[in-house]
């Protein structure tokens, strides 16, 4: 027990201390282990009982510009807009997970239908270019340095 | 009615042979060996680099191309089978999708090394028909003729010889078929070079009317898919008739409002499908 809380607290010391000096390219490699292994788990509880999901991506795009959005349009902070993306998220997971159990949508016809349901989300971002930017994208709206944002602007890491 | 939409409608029918088209092949890979091919439209892709680099690159006669695409993708076929999905037939069928889905990383990777990600064609302008008012491609009408008859071939190929009919035995009860003298896995590559072979078919009729570029495979292999689930797996026929549904729905839908709305319209309307109807399917 006290040996794992060591290494724990030994772990979290070293991920806290990586950006001190680490040059930018690596540390962007860090972040996207980390971000990959997160997308990879959650995939991964669901592949575990057999269910293929080609459709994650329709999450991970609702999440992103859930938030992105509500800032850029609306001025409200990641801090509420991330949790506002995770419920859409499972709202839309709920909606079509449902019935997928309900009728018995298994195998080959549940990755199937997530497959569709990736392309009906992927494809509903681009149709609403107006406001999303269809497939060139958007960025956030930019305000340097600032917690409420969740931005911060470039300092010169490493040696 | 209005002409703009007759001139959708009948714009659907066309681009409806050539996914018929696709779905026949890929419906044969699923139906016989079933295994999910999710690199299928990349195949197909592919394909069309073949058409391209001979036709526009080297300047060899169309046709030649064309016969080229399609032998070479059929070969490219039973790389796939021998190489990926033979030494995986047994283990689970999420190992078998995640491989052909490693695959498809790997040929869209390696077309964007090879060609970069440019929109490239042929250079070829086929006439526009002109019937009335309405104005038709002659290229998609030739690719939507190709289509018809490469289907009716290969039905009949499926009616008529030894082989087809043991291609049809072995999607009915494969574990049984080994004991009617007919080796599984020689019907296992057969059927792999065939359904590619229609892959790099209408590899050859979306050449003339698309752009190519790597990631091409993406626009059209999720439409594939949707079409052999709703016309039933190993169903020929019903796989024909999704097909035209869901062409249909696009041209349709394309019409009334924009490209992307009227995808956005099919996909839903497979999953309503799935839910209303899950596994036995559309016709019947």
């Amino acid at each position: 027990m006290r040996a794992r809380c060591v290494a724990y607290i030994g772990w979290l010391a070293i991920v806290v201390a990586l950006p001190f000096f680490t040059q930018p390219y690596y540390m962007h490699l860090l972040i996207q282990i980390l971000l990959w292994s997160f997308v990879y788990t959650a995939w991964s509880i669901m592949g575990r009982f057999g269910f293929v999901s080609l459709g994650h991506g329709a999450f991970m795009g609702v999440g992103a510009y859930v938030p992105g959005l509500l800032w850029s349009y609306y001025g409200v902070t990641p801090w509420a807009g991330i949790p506002l993306g995770v419920l859409v998220s499972v709202l839309l997971a709920l909606i079509i997970g449902y019935p997928c159990f309900r009728f018995r949508v298994i195998g080959h016809y549940f990755a199937l239908v997530t497959l569709a349901l990736g392309q009906v989300i992927m494809l509903s971002i681009i149709a609403a270019r107006d406001f999303t930017g269809g497939s060139l994208g958007f960025t956030l709206r930019a305000v340097g340095n600032s917690w409420l944002a969740l931005q911060f602007v470039r300092r010169p890491t490493g040696t | 009615m209005d002409i703009f939409l007759l001139e959708a409608i009948i714009n659907g029918v066309l681009l409806g042979g050539v996914l018929a088209l696709l779905a026949l092949g890929l419906n044969l890979i699923f139906g016989v060996i079933d295994v999910v091919w999710i690199a299928y439209a990349d195949l197909v892709m592919c394909g069309m680099y073949v058409v391209y680099l001979l036709y526009a690159a080297l300047g060899w006669p169309l046709p030649l191309a064309c016969i080229v695409a399609v032998v070479g993708v059929a070969i490219l076929g039973v790389a796939v089978h021998v190489l990926i999905i033979a030494p995986i037939l047994g283990s689970a069928p999420i190992n078998q999708l995640l491989a052909t889905g490693g695959l498809l990383f790997f040929l869209q990777s390696f077309a964007t090394l090879l060609f970069g990600t440019d929109f490239r064609n042929l250079g070829l302008r086929l006439p526009i028909i002109e019937v009335g008012d309405i104005y038709i491609s002659s290229a998609r009408l030739l690719a939507f003729a190709m289509a018809l008859i490469g289907a009716v071939a290969i039905y009949l190929f499926l009616r008529r010889t030894f082989i087809g009919t043991a291609i049809r035995a072995i999607a009915q009860d494969r574990d049984i078929i080994g004991l009617m003298g007919v080796d599984e896995r020689r019907i296992y590559v057969i059927t792999s070079a065939i359904g590619a072979a229609l892959a790099g078919l209408s590899a050859c009729l979306l050449a003339l009317q698309y752009d190519v570029h790597p990631f091409i495979g993406n626009t059209f292999g999720p439409l594939i898919f949707l079409i052999c689930v709703l016309g039933g797996l190993g169903d020929m026929i019903g796989g024909f008739i999704a097909a035209f549904i869901i062409s249909q729905i696009i041209a349709i839908g394309g019409y009334y409002s924009s490209t992307e709305l009227s995808y956005v319209l099919a996909f839903a309307f497979f999953i309503v499908l799935m839910f209303v109807r899950p596994r036995e399917i559309l016709v019947r």
